[in-house]
């Protein structure tokens, strides 16, 4: 019964979609729970890749294709998932800022937030305050996951933490920040809860916060 | 010695009198990759992409994909009549004011942007692109083939439009962090095709300069070996120090800027970007394969396209600094 968890972990952390597929239909009619298997296999794969992309051993490319055979995992266990209550690890609402275009990190994380088991709201790109700050009464995240690609939108980050204090959400949600011209310093000064290099990070930075755990990547 | 002669005295491995700067050495030449490749101020290509501005650049249409599966891309990618494209009309235009005396005194560099790799991505999407590296190798190294025929035909007509001395190809292939593939996968993929590229210009007696942002530090031998003398925007996450040893006089740093750092904040003083520009002089120029490009971004966009107050005083600064 543990060799299939093996096999699917293997399978996704090589990108294999077909196989990844077939070992969780295998795991479901062993009748091993959807936790267990996102625990023990699903979670794992992931742990595996970031240790290996931060030691430069995988690509961008490696972790694209065993995201999409994660998917195709809890593709398989969706069914399930969806009739059973507190599956999901958690909320979390995720967008660039007003001006900025650019989703290709936003989107690299939400493929691992996805595989991960959390439910992610994707409120897209080019997304002003007001917009954020509605997704925050009407659904509730855990997390809000803000991107900033350009050093012209960083100021947007800064604005985005203000609005959410003047609208008297601050309490109700963390902020990971992220993206290319964002550090931790700057995550410190405008009171984000967390800040992440890369999507690794930001998936171990999600984990902490939902868990109001101070990890590595804590503000 | 003037930018020209300091220039030449880099390529050909002698000592140069002064670190150069790129916006003081060259004169770049944007218009004619504005109608092949990537419209500048936004708009639709030559393809049919659609392009939008932003304050540091154009972009591809986010989420607007021409296709999803590479295999397809005989059905959508459509090269265009160079003929009709005006792109030597519009060279003509971006010359008029510079005469020979100004040639004698500067150096020509013709910007050739989207590169092989950008270019499937504007039609496909960037998770699309990386994936069918892996997935589908065969029909990736088919496409990249045909755009080579094409970027090579654009870049004969840019070659005797300008007359240029450099031709900076523009090809991101990394994060911050690392290339986007494996070095395998650009090499059995990618490069067959970008060496035919290279090769196609330095066969013209043109420098080749290529331009790649973030962490590519691991191919960076491959852009050597090919015949590339310039790689342009060297950011500091690499080991330029290291990069700049081994290869010494056989290629150009151009960059060495802190793209991520103080000085490239909203905001930064004149005094850090003094500071920068120092920094970078001090710990990349005295090796003489060096040219400093400074990376400054404000309000409005990119300072190469918007102009920034901070820049002259900047650049005297250096000016002050920079004798070798």
């Amino acid at each position: 019964m543990e060799k299939v968890l093996i096999e699917l972990q293997q399978a996704i952390e090589n990108g294999e979609t077909q196989i990844a597929m077939n070992k969780t239909k295998e795991a479901l009619n062993y009748g091993i729970r959807t936790d267990k298997i996102i625990q023990t296999a699903v979670n794992p794969a992931f742990k595996d890749l970031g240790q290996k992309m931060f030691d430069g051993e995988i690509y961008v490319t490696d972790v694209l294709m065993a995201s999409r055979a994660a998917h195709a995992a809890m593709y398989v266990m969706e069914p399930i998932l969806s009739r059973s209550t507190g599956t999901s690890k958690g909320i979390v609402a995720i967008g660039t800022v007003a001006g900025d275009l650019h989703d290709i990190g936003k989107n690299l994380v939400i493929m691992m937030l996805q595989g991960s088991g959390y439910t992610v709201i994707d409120l897209g790109i080019d997304v002003p305050a007001e917009t954020f700050i509605e997704a925050v009464r009407m659904h509730k995240p855990h997390v809000l996951a803000l991107s900033s690609l350009l050093t012209t939108t960083l100021p947007e980050l800064d604005s985005m933490m203000e609005a959410l204090v003047e609208q008297g959400l601050r309490t109700q949600v963390k902020v990971i920040v992220g993206g290319a011209p964002v550090t931790a310093e700057y995550a410190g000064r405008i009171k984000a809860d967390a800040y992440a290099n890369d999507l690794f990070e930001a998936t171990e930075a999600v984990g902490d916060l939902m868990k109001n755990r101070i990890g590595k990547y804590t503000v | 010695m003037n930018q020209r002669e300091n220039f030449f005295a880099m390529i050909e491995g002698k000592k140069p009198e002064f670190i150069p700067n790129s916006m003081e050495v060259y004169k770049s030449c944007i218009a004619g990759t504005c109608i092949t490749d990537s419209p500048l101020m936004g708009g639709v290509d030559s393809f049919g992409v659609n392009w939008v501005a932003t304050k540091e650049g154009a972009m591809p249409e986010p989420n607007k994909f021409l296709f999803d599966e590479i295999a397809d891309w005989k059905e959508h990618v459509h090269f265009a009549d160079l003929d009709s494209l005006g792109i030597e009309a519009a060279a003509a235009k971006e010359m008029e004011d510079f005469n020979q005396n100004n040639r004698n005194e500067l150096v020509v560099n013709v910007f050739s942007a989207c590169g092989l790799f950008e270019r499937m991505a504007a039609f496909m999407g960037f998770e699309n692109a990386l994936c069918s590296l892996v997935e589908d190798p065969d029909s990736c190294r088919e496409f990249f083939e045909a755009l080579a025929d094409y970027r090579i035909a654009c870049h004969n007509r840019f070659i005797d439009a300008y007359q240029p001395d450099v031709l900076t190809y523009f090809d991101d292939l990394a994060t911050a962090n690392g290339l986007f593939m494996s070095p395998k996968v650009y090499r059995e993929v990618i490069k067959p095709s970008h060496q035919r590229i290279v090769e196609a210009v330095t066969s013209r007696g043109v420098i080749f300069s290529q331009h790649t942002c973030g962490k590519c530090e691991e191919i960076v031998g491959d852009y050597v070996e090919m015949g590339a003398r310039i790689w342009h925007s060297a950011q500091s996450m690499n080991d330029l120090e290291g990069i700049q040893e081994k290869y010494n006089d056989r290629l150009i740093i151009e960059g060495g800027w802190d793209s991520s750092g103080p000085a490239s904040y909203i905001g930064a003083s004149t005094e850090d970007l003094i500071e920068e520009a120092k920094r970078c002089a001090n710990v990349y120029g005295q090796k003489g394969n060096f040219i400093l490009m400074p990376t400054l971004l404000n309000e409005n966009g990119n300072s190469l396209f918007v102009g920034d107050p901070r820049l002259e005083p900047m650049l005297k600064a250096f000016n002050e600094i920079n004798k070798l």
